[in-house]
């Protein structure tokens, strides 16, 4: 570092220099890198990156820790209220959601293709909801509900295709988690939601155990013993089941 | 288990955890990186040297650009040299020429007369200097528990440098204040990429704007400013947090009321509450303007994690400062709190600088080692041990605690 002006002994505040030479300024001319990097994750991630990144890179947005949707919804709401950010209104919650899903990991959030996993039923939807049922209960696993949204759907006069959440679980196999991180518990017993499409295909829809890994501060890891169940209800509805 | 340090380490050692999330952004795959003391993800960040008049920094983000100096820079000088220093700017669009026989700085408002003042002009007024910490409001924002958004800085969004320019006060006696203003309103040469997004401005008290304190600094540590650090003019505020600190110094504004304008009255507003700090969750409080800053101090020659030897005297240093004035005492404690040590105190650079301090761990015994530093105040300010927090992630003020290993 060159030092180009006298040197000033400072008393209380702001010292005086010693009749100094006026500072001679030279003009200055920079680049500065463009930040030309996105936001990862192909199509779900055309919304966040046509959207937000003429004001700033993806870099601060990827370095967050794991925030709620909530606060998701919040900061985007401050970038459209408080910062004018042009964000077109439909494309609002495949911002919030993208984000949302974004996995926290060592270095940035990481772009997370799937969130819950969807797998087309092998047989219509009263014998998936049974095979399943069955497959649940010999392999250990006890079903505390079967919620049915449809008839609740009818009891106040609406109509909604069938659409059933089977709650289960294995006091063996969750209660370690819940010791391990007690909050865990809200995430606890586990559940299979079985609905029939427009075509009236039966899809069978659960959230893998990697996507609860690490959730309310379960350690790493830890949330692959609740990977049993998938397996169990995976090979339940599929089409091999149906061999003798 | 593993503690965060602040080591280097290369992509390399990640390639396993890399090759399984796809393409990397091409500016970082050659970098080194750095883990910032985080107790949750992420904590990797790159270290750049990509951006103009700026040596090794950590990458928070490029643009605008958010770059954090290592917090190993602080143990080499009290003085943050130039290249190292942080960088935090709020809008993209910064001008990247600056003509500095052409640039003028507007003085207007509620004054007698209007001025615009050429650099030169400026050199022409009695020079002034002071050593003075510039640290930003959301420093140590990732220390935050629970987290909280934002620029998720470690210790380094803060800098200490000799600043040198004319006071704010002679250039407003130049301009003749008149009688009723309130504030004085500073706006830099940056501007928002959106029209109609509120353009970076901030705004002091008359009276506080008048002390021999405020100044405006064409130099810092000697040198004229890095353009990133606010080339040609900075307002320099000895003991607010750097919010106040406008860069690129292009016009000062005399208002007849309170500026309600939303960096005043939205942004950077803390709980009215001692040390700014509110429980988690807390709502309905009170807030102001940010202002003054706390008092802090920081071990420089140790990382988390680092593995020091057991049964012989631990050499420690590190930096402090006293917040709105100078530092009487930091202290030292190696068993979580339980007892203290007296640290001594490095050469004095005047009341807002930082300070250095030296203290010696008699006989650390095998084990985790629990090491706090705690700074109190010329005014008895002491560090508190318990957390701040308030959802903003500003003033973070705590005694911070490094964890080591004594074999």
């Amino acid at each position: 570092m060159t030092r180009i002006l006298p040197l000033a002994t400072v008393l209380a505040g702001l010292a005086t220099t010693s009749a100094a030479e006026p500072m001679p300024f030279r003009s200055v001319t920079v680049e500065l890198p463009m930040g030309d990097r996105s936001f990862p994750g192909g199509q779900e991630a055309e919304a966040i990156n046509s959207n937000c990144l003429a004001c700033h890179s993806a870099g601060m947005v990827l370095t967050q820790p794991r925030l709620t949707r909530t606060e998701w919804q919040a900061e985007i709401e401050k970038m459209i209220h408080a910062y004018k950010a042009p964000v077109d209104p439909s494309d609002i919650p495949k911002i919030v959601n993208y984000l949302t899903r974004m996995k926290v990991d060592g270095a940035e959030m990481t772009h997370q293709d799937v969130e819950a996993v969807r797998i087309q039923s092998a047989f219509g939807f009263e014998e998936t909801l049974k095979r399943l049922r069955s497959a649940l209960e010999v392999t250990g696993f006890t079903i505390f509900a079967v919620i049915d949204h449809r008839s609740a759907a009818q009891s106040v006069g609406l109509a909604m295709p069938p659409t059933t959440v089977l709650v289960f679980g294995n006091p063996r196999g969750g209660t370690p988690l819940m010791l391990a991180a007690p909050d865990f518990a809200l995430e606890l017993p586990l559940r299979v939601l079985v609905r029939e499409d427009e075509s009236g295909r039966a899809l069978v829809v659960y959230n893998a155990a990697k996507t609860l890994d690490g959730k309310h501060d379960l350690p790493a890891g830890m949330a692959e013993r609740l990977a049993p169940a998938g397996k169990v209800i995976a090979e339940a509805v599929s089409a091999s089941a149906a061999a003798p | 288990m593993s503690r965060p340090s602040m080591f280097l380490s290369r992509r390399a050692v990640l390639g396993s955890f890399l090759a399984t999330v796809g393409a990397l952004p091409i500016d970082a795959t050659a970098s080194p990186e750095i883990q910032l003391p985080f107790r949750s993800n992420p904590r990797q960040r790159a270290l750049t040297t990509a951006f103009p008049g700026k040596g090794s920094m950590i990458l928070q983000r490029a643009r605008p650009p958010l770059l954090e100096t290592p917090l190993e820079v602080f143990d080499h000088s009290v003085l943050t040299p130039n290249d190292r220093f942080f960088v935090r700017w709020h809008w993209a669009v910064i001008p990247t020429e600056i003509d500095a026989a052409a640039f003028r700085l507007r003085v207007h408002g509620l004054v007698e007369r209007a001025l615009s003042l050429s650099l030169d002009e400026i050199a022409r007024l009695p020079q002034v200097e002071i050593v003075a910490v510039n640290q930003c409001s959301g420093n140590s924002r990732g220390l935050f528990e629970p987290r909280v958004p934002g620029a998720q800085w470690a210790h380094g969004s803060m800098g200490n440098a000799r600043w040198t320019g004319v006071r704010l006060k002679d250039i407003l006696d130049r301009a003749g204040v008149r009688a009723g203003a309130a504030q004085v309103r500073f706006d830099g040469l940056d501007e928002p990429v959106v029209p109609g997004a509120p353009d970076f401005r901030k705004s002091l008290d008359i009276d506080h704007a008048r002390t021999d304190e405020v100044m405006v600094a064409y130099a810092m540590n000697g040198d004229q400013l890095p353009l990133l650090n606010g080339f040609p003019l900075r307002l320099v505020v000895p003991g607010w947090y750097s919010t106040y600190w406008v860069k690129m110094l292009s016009d000062i504004e005399v208002l007849d009321q309170a500026d309600e304008q939303f960096w005043m009255k939205t942004a950077y507003r803390v709980p009215d509450t001692l040390g700014g700090s509110v429980r988690p969750g807390e709502t309905g409080y009170p807030t102001v303007p940010i202002s003054r800053m706390v008092p802090r101090a920081f071990l420089t020659n140790v990382a988390p994690g680092d593995t020091v030897e057991a049964g012989s005297p631990l050499a420690l240093r590190g930096i402090a400062f006293g917040g709105d004035c100078g530092v009487k005492a930091v202290t030292l404690s190696g068993d979580g709190g339980r007892t203290w040590l007296p640290a001594r105190l490095g050469t004095d650079e005047g009341r807002y600088s930082f300070r250095r301090f030296e203290v010696v761990l008699p006989m650390p015994a095998v084990g985790e080692l629990s090491l706090m530093v705690r700074c109190t105040n010329a005014q008895g300010v002491v560090q508190p041990l318990e957390p701040t927090w308030n959802p903003n992630g500003f003033m973070r003020g705590e005694v911070e605690t490094l964890s080591v290993t004594a074999t």
